[in-house]
């Protein structure tokens, strides 16, 4: 049937059955920056298109019924080259990170503005209520609105967008806008999706309804009938090489426990085979037709029922390590069971035993603990339980790798290209050099894409079929087949003396890594290494087990560990100043950690390997708590005048750490261009969160060159050099340093090869906007430009090419205050957030603008595990709310109403430029802080997040 | 913007000649006289406009007729006169399901979809299989023992 109507001002037929989705009309239009983020759900709101001047979700509408109306898409507005007011006032405002949705949001907004040109704040929170923003929070949105229509209005921006750092600093310390912002607000290609080619092939991964079972048969012969079939994997034609997914250094600290496929699926969503078809749809029908025959087995869901007398195994079959053996290792694998298990590959000891569902385990005490807790005047102690949640990356996983010239090519919406590089090779057998990974945009990280989650399937598909494929996770496989957050245990032990002296601190922590190891042994223990080191305490003491168990997997997700242990810890700290009589404000002011506090507690707490004592470096902790008192009103009740609602007030001190000292490593390289600009290539991974415009900026600061006059290539396996990825909140730190490094080789190879070509001592020259280098003795100067032609033309040194490596043995660690107003209603138990402040030592903060918009998406990722997210399971294990309506992550509407991101001043000594890392951190205090004003408003402890009504209900005895 | 749609409507073939995009459960009340599907929530939640497509389970309130052409449609009319259909009201009306009985209709196709594909159900797989038919009145107590009435009544006949 003939559809005419409007796209973009242009008339469009289409001959096409009319009861094909909208997107899909759109799609073949070329409109691909209309998304799908939810299985078609109408909740993210990525497919947000207007019809005839009306907002819709795309892949809620059929084509037919757009027949002889005007359609306007995100990618209509304006190119990156030519943006309008409102694309380019939300990149100056910050909210363009990881921008998936951020053309959708243009959309809107430029609707909302044409529509009502002086909106309120209920405006704007309407407009976007039906769009999902998972990165920078909504916050600065409404800043977006008032600098476009004050630039509408008066040509400039009035108000101040960002607080500025560094004065004697030209870009560094100030907003800029980010330099991948026009390409991602306009909808322009960046995604991995949009560069699978014509021919590209697709993969289905047909996935296990059982969350425990052999497989005894597969029969595909009815399935590779289906037309357009290339391939069927299964465990049957893959190979038997055993690794790990987690994106972590080699040798990792986490058990080589899965092949590619496995013959004991181990979670309902567990990978059973995967169809490579030429369509979506012969791919899905294929695996429809694939029949299984499965010994189904007993599961064991949560740390207690795994860790019972007798509990069904996990991982059941021999076990074998690259390093460390115990002595009777053989008698150990005489208990091995059946040869479907396969086997566990331990690269170094991690006191794992899997015949008891331990899949890693570590304690440690400074001073004596029971001590303490005996000559105390007060010791409280309780269990604090988290829930299993998920990251949701409005870009569920998705890669494409195809072969070329005889090597694989990997496109790959990673943190980790370069790991993904390595493991792509072990299940490939292919060789470094022979795979290339091309790191795209990545359109939301937040740990769940530091795991090679479908890149050793995608990569290996492609291997052997030699066809381009491309794989995308539904909605559904990000929450059952992806990763979580660790479900966790958290038991403290606080004692305490009237003078406010913190005597001792006990931490057992028993996690759930689900049925894989993916940092088993990283996340539990940074529940402990990033929440005892707040603590000026002698005597100290923890103790972690992780199980494995037959839940959806888990692995790293922003905050890896330490939200769960700052839940615990603070909620303890405030109880035990209840039980004192103390407010908890003096407690906690009396046993914060300052500069220059011995850490002994790190010396057991290394990741993987032996920890080292270290000092307190740069440490904004007590300004941030005093500012946030101050802000909130600390120590002043608030009463409601609706009695049913009781008002409280609470906080926590926060920390996390700027990589991984002796562990990570970062490289760069900067190359003078043949007209005295600059490409610097930089091995890290720019996740949307600015880390290319931090390295632009510190190219601009060491040569003071212009920022349209430097280009960052990131994340290219083949042009870049070794990075070990964006995790561990490791990106400013570590890779921003490798560009520093690189930069101001750069700069002694210019100043060396400019006192050749002018006759100068080196010693007299230096450099000076807008790139160029001069004589302080003769005043002479010499362009870049200059420079670069006569060193490349026949006569010269050759091009100017700095390399970079950085590794460091110091600890750069950003603190902070979280704190919380909140409102619970004691017949109803419903919980508002009134308010929140979020204060933050960042050392410098490179880019101001989006520094604050990190805060408040992280904020509001931790409001949801705090108040609303759950991944909840059936005794079978299926995961009930695998989408996003029911897994209830927060939108605009649940943001706090009043909600402020603040900086603290403070320089960093190893930083570059006195720069922390910022957005990792911002994860760890939402719960704490609403569990203690909880406390505060209507006197009950809520010790398991989420903090539901019902809950309260319960704890208030009215359920 | 009109096409000609056939498909097999309780066994027998139809044809029509609509716009594409209109709603089936609409075609089917007001052009083919198939009232006993009803309108409950419009937006794919209620389960009252449940019909069978292909054999399959689905609301007709979020599918354009469009979709249908050359396929299989049952509705209440059709499942009611079947072997299994007889025995399914029979056991709704003695095992006391039926109150108000306006999701009654979609009840029955979804017992019928369920007993269909698995004659022996438990408890909680008949809880299951009606988890998207909303009924205000019963409580849906008797409706479970009403569908596991009709499991035992119908024996060999879900077997086929």
């Amino acid at each position: 049937m003939r559809i005419d109507c409007i796209i973009n001002s242009k008339h469009r037929s289409f001959d096409i059955d009319p009861t094909m989705k909208l997107r899909d009309m759109l799609l073949l239009n070329g409109n691909f920056a209309v998304r799908d983020s939810d299985d078609s759900e109408g909740f993210c709101g990525s497919d947000t298109v207007l019809v005839d001047g009306t907002p819709v979700f795309a892949n809620l509408v059929l084509a037919g019924e757009v027949n002889g109306c005007e359609i306007r898409t995100p990618d209509g507005l304006g190119s990156s080259q030519h943006l309008t007011v409102v694309q380019q006032a939300m990149i100056d405002a910050g909210i363009v990170q990881s921008a998936y949705n951020a053309p959708a949001a243009a959309l809107l907004l430029t609707w909302l503005l044409e529509n009502n040109p002086n909106p309120s704040k209920e405006d704007i929170k309407d407009a976007l209520s039906g769009i999902f923003i998972r990165d920078a929070g909504y916050e600065h949105y409404y800043l977006a609105v008032k600098l476009a229509l004050e630039r509408m209005h008066n040509g400039s921006y009035e108000s101040p967008i960002a607080p500025s750092f560094r004065p004697n600093l030209d870009v560094i310390g100030k907003p800029v806008s980010k330099i991948d912002g026009p390409q991602l607000v306009a909808g322009e290609r960046a995604f991995v999706e949009d560069f699978a080619t014509p021919d590209t092939c697709y993969m289905v991964v047909l996935r296990s309804p059982h969350a425990s079972a052999y497989i005894n048969s597969i029969d595909d012969s009815e399935a590779r009938k289906v037309e357009g079939v290339v391939e069927i994997l299964t465990a049957y034609n893959t190979p038997d090489t055993h690794y790990m997914q987690a994106g972590q250094g080699n040798p990792e600290p986490s058990p080589h426990d899965r092949r590619l496929f496995n013959l004991k699926v181990r979670h309902v969503g567990d990978r059973v085979a995967a169809v490579i078809a030429e369509t979506l749809e012969a791919a899905k029908e294929a695996c429809s037709l694939i029949k299984v025959d499965y010994e189904v087995l007993p599961a064991v869901f949560t740390v207690e029922e795994a860790m019972a007398p007798g509990a069904p195994l996990v991982h059941n079959g021999v076990v074998e390590y690259r390093a460390g053996a115990p002595a009777d290792l053989e008698e150990y694998n005489k208990l091995a069971g059946d040869p479907r298990e396969g086997k566990v590959v331990y690269q170094f000891p991690l006191k794992a035993d899997i015949h008891k569902n331990i899949a890693a385990s570590n304690k440690g005490e400074i001073g004596n603990v029971d001590e303490a807790f005996a000559n105390s005047d007060a010791v409280v102690e309780a269990t604090y339980q988290t829930s299993q949640i998920q990251h949701t990356p409005l870009e569920t996983h998705i890669c494409f790798a195809q072969m070329q010239g005889g090597r694989l090519v990997v496109h790959a919406s990673t943190q980790v290209p370069y790991h993904v590089r390595r493991i792509v090779g072990w299940v490939t057998g292919l060789p470094e050099n022979k795979i290339h990974v091309i790191k795209t945009r990545v359109g939301g990280g937040y740990g769940s894409k530091q795991d090679i989650l479908i890149e050793d399937l995608t990569g290996y598909a492609a291997y052997v079929t030699g066809r381009p494929v491309l794989c995308h996770n539904t909605r559904e496989e990000e929450f059952i087949a992806n990763s979580t957050r660790h479900p966790m245990r958290v038991h403290v032990k606080m004692s305490g003396n009237k003078d406010g002296k913190i005597t001792g601190i006990f931490m057992e922590v028993c996690a759930n890594t689900g049925p894989y190891g993916n940092h088993c042994l990283t996340v539990p223990m940074n529940s402990c290494s990033k929440t005892l080191p707040l603590f000026k305490c002698d005597n100290m003491r923890y103790d972690l087990k992780v199980y494995y168990t037959n839940t959806p997997p888990a692995g790293a997700y922003q905050g890896y560990g330490t939200p769960k242990g700052t839940y615990g810890i603070m909620m303890a700290m405030a109880e035990l100043a209840d039980k004192l009589g103390i407010d908890y404000k003096d407690l906690v002011l009396k046993n914060h950690v300052e500069e220059g506090y011995m850490l002994e507690i790190l010396k057991g707490l290394g990741e993987g390997r032996e920890g080292a004592v270290v000092p307190v470096g740069s440490c904004g902790l007590h300004e941030a708590i005093k500012t946030g008192c101050d802000m909130i009103g600390w120590g002043k009740k608030e009463i409601s005048e609706d009695p049913d609602w009781k008002i409280g007030k609470g906080f926590a001190m926060i920390m996390q750490g700027s990589g991984l000292p002796g562990l990570d490593h970062a490289e760069a390289i900067a190359k003078l261009e043949t007209d005295g600009t600059v490409i610097l290539n930089s091995g890290g991974a720019d996740i949307g969160t600015g880390l290319d415009t931090i390295s632009a900026k510190i190219v601009a600061e060491v040569l003071k060159l212009p920022m349209d006059k430097i280009t960052v290539i990131s994340g290219d396996t083949d042009s870049c050099a070794f990075d070990t990825g964006a995790y561990a909140s490791s990106g400013t730190f570590f890779s921003g340093n490798a560009s520093l490094v690189a930069t101001n080789n750069l700069k002694d190879m210019i100043l060396k090869e400019a006192a050749f070509q002018m006759g100068e001592n080196v010693e007299d020259l230096d450099v000076r906007a807008p790139g160029e280098v001069y004589s302080k003795k003769t005043e002479k100067a010499l362009s870049y430009y200059e420079l670069s032609h006569t060193a490349i033309s026949g006569e010269g040194h050759g091009q100017m090419i700095a390399h970079g490596s950085y590794v460091t043995k110091a600890s750069s660690v950003p603190y902070g205050g979280h704190f919380a107003q909140v409102a619970v209603n004691i017949r109803t138990g419903e919980i508002k957030v009134q308010k929140f402040y979020a204060i933050q030592d960042a050392g410098t903060p490179i880019n101001p603008e989006i520094a604050l918009c990190q805060m408040y998406g992280a904020v509001m990722k931790s409001i949801g595990h705090s108040l609303y997210e759950d991944m909840k399971l059936d005794e079978k294990g299926n995961c009930l709310t695998a989408n996003m309506t029911d897994y209830g992550a927060p939108m605009i509407s649940e943001a706090p109403e009043d909600f402020k991101a603040v900086l603290v001043d403070v320089n960093d000594a190893y930083g570059p430029f006195g720069a922390k890392s910022i957005s990792e951190i911002a994860c760890n205090g939402a719960a704490p802080a609403i569990g203690i004003a909880i406390h505060d408003a209507c006197g009950v402890w809520l010790r398991s997040w989420p903090m539901t009504p019902e809950k309260i209900l319960k704890a208030l005895g009215k359920i | 913007m009109e096409a000609n749609i056939s498909f097999r409507l309780n066994g027998e073939m139809v044809s029509i000649s609509t716009d594409p995009l209109r709603r089936l459960l609409d075609v089917l009340r007001e052009d083919l006289g198939c009232i006993g599907t009803k309108e409950g929530c419009s937006e794919g939640e209620c389960g009252a406009c449940s019909i069978l497509l292909n054999g399959h389970m689905v609301t007709s309130c979020i599918i354009p007729v469009g979709a249908v052409d050359g396929q299989d449609v049952m509705t209440i009319e059709g499942v009611s006169k079947t072997e299994g259909g007889k025995i399914i009201v029979q056991a709704f009306a003695d095992g006391g399901a039926v109150q108000c009985g306006f999701c009654i209709p979609g009840m029955v196709i979804a017992a019928y979809y369920l007993l269909s594909n698995n004659p022996n159900p438990t408890e909680e797989e008949i809880r299951l299989g009606i988890s998207g038919n909303i009924c205000r009145c019963t409580g849906y107590d008797l409706v479970v023992e009403s569908i596991k009435l009709a499991a035992q009544r119908g024996g060999d006949v879900w077997k086929r």
